[in-house]
């Protein structure tokens, strides 16, 4: 009879060991539970801040797809723009994977107050194509939006008027430089107020009309942009290639490309998590492995009976890892409700604004929301179940290999 | 000058928006006529006083040689520097002493401006960003260097009630409030000129109407042919005890000067007679 064809009988036996000494079965459930179950909430939690940062980035100016000047990624001066031409704008916005797309200005510059003044970066945009596309288009706070696109308002963040110690409706200078690299000039009114989710958004965007912007670098129907939006994160290559076809003289860049640094960040992320998971899983192991041992010591006597029954070795050590199996199998199950639950108790998000000023540095808003992954849970599982199964073998060839007469002695003393 | 042409002159004047702001003015400016008949006032209007009193300041050219001593509370520090300037466009300033700072310049060409340190024997280009900021860490900005001719296109003005000097001058009192669109971050700036052009006052005001900083004439005296402002006095009204004192010793106006007195090889290899 070979070993297998006794699997129900030793699953039998396994579950009946498992259930003979209930406290330790139930400390190992909790350990490996509370393992799985936290490391779950802790994914969720990390994806819920990848997702966050990605998406906020996205919105927050950057778009999926970006058709600049060759060079303006490398430096981003009026120096490097292009015109504006409304037969390939038009072919680009009736292309199927094309659900926004909005032609800007962006320039550095640096707005002025009476008492401070700062660096920014001054958009020219138009309110139409803006809106529920990017944060130019998000409703103000206070005031009121930009209305058309030769609006002479300037729409700011909350930060940003505060740092000016300015007020709604009063007057700044935008200094920039125009296209011949003159300092360019001129008083504009703040009209509207934005409150962003970072406070890094809030003090460097500063958004005025397209016609505005470019009357200030002298650059009428000129942009430095066009900002696209696809339904998904992965933009398809032929999708590309199309822009390329229309805009034949610019570069065709993807926001994998702009924002390297949350590409980094959520890959690195990634392979913490991935190292997190590995150590959990190895202090749960480990943990099985001792109470493994206990319980095979305890059970000596038995085994060498067994064994002299005519018990074969292989069946000893598959039931000594059955055991574990299910242990982990049902730990695990229970650790899975555990982190759901736990999600699902913080669904509404965590307010993190107490660290806000460090986390946005890193892009991450005042409030995380969890986001949970089918596929970190089925990671998770399968790795436990595969190395808890491994590192069961041990305790169970020890238990094994010993002579059956070895075994009973001892079980004897 | 007779009543009709004084009004002809209000309602027609050259810029709209102070036509828009004239009935206050109509009012007071009868109720002036009518207490000082051949007064100037009828005759100079609030803009063209303004022109007059930037050109008395610096003619068509002139050379200044002045000290200029910043005060802070902790410490306190005197420079001297050489003054060219042609025109509203062009201004050089060279400083000479102490030994520190010797050699430092700036030119300002237009609206540009650029600074010479010889220490790294580098001229910088002063960016848009840093027009705002202090200038040798006095209490002017390179704004208020570059940009005096401002006050006359970017500005309305309008007459105020007159104010008698301690020293019994009739000072005219000018409110300049920035156009909209004026690269100008003053709320209004109100200028005290004298009969004979020197301006006495000139105090900036932040959007709320709070005096931020102002610069007085403390000390008026012959020099370079005319009466001059010799001694200004350029105080931070919102930290106490901060100013820049500029002391003239020398002026003359109306030189023959070169042109390429005001060029970037100049500025880096001074070729002027000290």
């Amino acid at each position: 009879m070979g070993v297998l064809a006794a699997l129900p009988l030793l699953s039998r036996l396994a579950f009946r060991n498992i259930l003979r000494n209930r406290k330790r079965s139930f400390l190992t459930l909790l350990a490996v539970s509370v393992g799985i179950g936290s490391s779950i909430l802790l994914a969720a939690l990390a994806r819920g801040m990848g997702e966050q940062i990605t998406r906020d980035a996205i919105y927050g100016m950057t778009g999926h797809i970006q058709v600049r000047h060759a060079s303006f990624t490398d430096d981003p001066s009026i120096e490097h723009r292009f015109v504006s031409d409304e037969e390939s704008f038009e072919s680009l916005m009736q292309h199927p994977l094309v659900e926004h797309a909005a032609q800007r200005i962006r320039v550095p510059a640096v707005i002025m107050s009476e008492r401070e003044s700062r660096g920014i970066t001054l958009f020219g945009i138009s309110p139409q194509s803006e809106k529920d596309f990017s944060l130019a288009g998000i409703n103000p706070n206070r005031g009121r939006a930009l209305q058309d696109s030769s609006d002479n308002g300037l729409f700011i963040g909350e930060k940003l008027l505060e740092k000016l110690k300015t007020k709604l409706g009063r007057r700044v200078v935008l200094t920039t430089q125009d296209k011949d690299n003159n300092i360019s000039d001129r008083g504009f009114r703040i009209v509207g107020v934005f409150d962003a989710e970072l406070d890094s958004t809030e003090l460097s965007y500063v958004f005025t009309s397209l016609q505005s912007a470019q009357t200030l670098t002298h650059t009428p129907r000129e942009i430095s942009e066009i900002s696209i939006l696809t339904p998904s994160l992965d933009i398809p290559n032929s999708f590309i290639t199309f822009t390329q076809k229309l805009y034949p003289n610019q570069r065709i860049t993807t926001w994998k490309d702009i924002e390297p640094l949350i590409v980094t960040l959520v890959t690195i992320q990634n392979g913490f998590l991935l190292f997190w998971f590995l150590i959990v899983i190895i202090a749960i192991g480990l943990g099985l492995m001792n109470s493994l041992f206990m319980s095979i010591y305890e059970r000596a006597r038995e085994l060498g009976l067994m064994q002299a029954l005519g018990m074969k070795p292989g069946a000893i050590v598959l039931q000594t890892v059955l055991e574990s199996f299910y242990l982990l199998l049902i730990g695990s199950l229970l650790g899975i409700a555990l982190g759901v639950w736990g999600v699902h108790l913080l669904a509404n998000g965590i307010d993190i604004s107490a660290f806000a000023e460090g986390a946005s540095i890193a892009g991450i808003s005042t409030m995380i929301y969890p986001a949970l992954f089918v596929a970190d849970i089925a990671m998770l599982t399968v790795m436990l179940l595969v190395l808890g199964v491994l590192g069961s073998f041990y305790p169970a060839w020890h238990s094994s290999h010993e002579h059956s007469l070895t075994l009973i002695h001892r079980g004897m003393t | 000058m007779d009543f009709s042409a004084f009004l002809s002159q209000i309602f027609f004047s050259r810029r709209t928006r102070r036509a828009r702001r004239s009935t206050p003015f109509a009012f007071f400016a009868l109720f002036a006529l009518s207490l000082f008949p051949s007064s100037s006032l009828a005759e100079t209007t609030p803009h063209d006083r303004i022109q007059a009193a930037i050109h008395y300041w610096r003619e068509d050219s002139s050379r200044s040689d002045a000290s200029m001593i910043i005060h802070r509370p902790s410490w306190e520090r005197t420079m001297r520097m050489h003054t060219w300037t042609k025109g509203l466009d062009h201004s050089l300033i060279r400083f000479v002493a102490p030994k520190k700072d010797a050699g430092s310049a700036s030119l300002k060409v237009k609206q540009d401006m650029w600074s010479f340190t010889p220490k790294i024997n580098r001229i910088i280009k002063i960016p848009g960003s840093m027009m705002h900021q202090s200038w040798m860490g006095s209490d002017f900005s390179y704004n208020d260097l570059a940009r005096d001719d401002d006050l006359i296109e970017q500005y309305t003005h309008r007459y105020l009630p007159e104010e008698t000097s301690p020293e019994g001058d009739t000072l005219y009192v000018v409110e300049s409030i920035p156009l909209d669109d004026a690269p100008v971050v003053w709320g209004k700036e109100i200028i005290k000129v004298r009969e004979d052009n020197i301006i006495i006052e000139h105090t900036f005001f932040d959007q709320d109407m709070t005096p931020i900083k102002r610069l007085r004439t403390v000390k008026i005296a012959p020099l370079g042919g005319k009466l001059f402002p010799v001694e200004l006095l350029m105080k931070n009204l919102e930290n106490d005890g901060e100013w820049t004192k500029i002391i003239h010793h020398e002026v003359a106006f109306d030189l023959n000067l070169s042109s390429n007195l005001f060029t970037l090889s100049n500025l880096r290899n001074p070729r002027e007679r000290q």
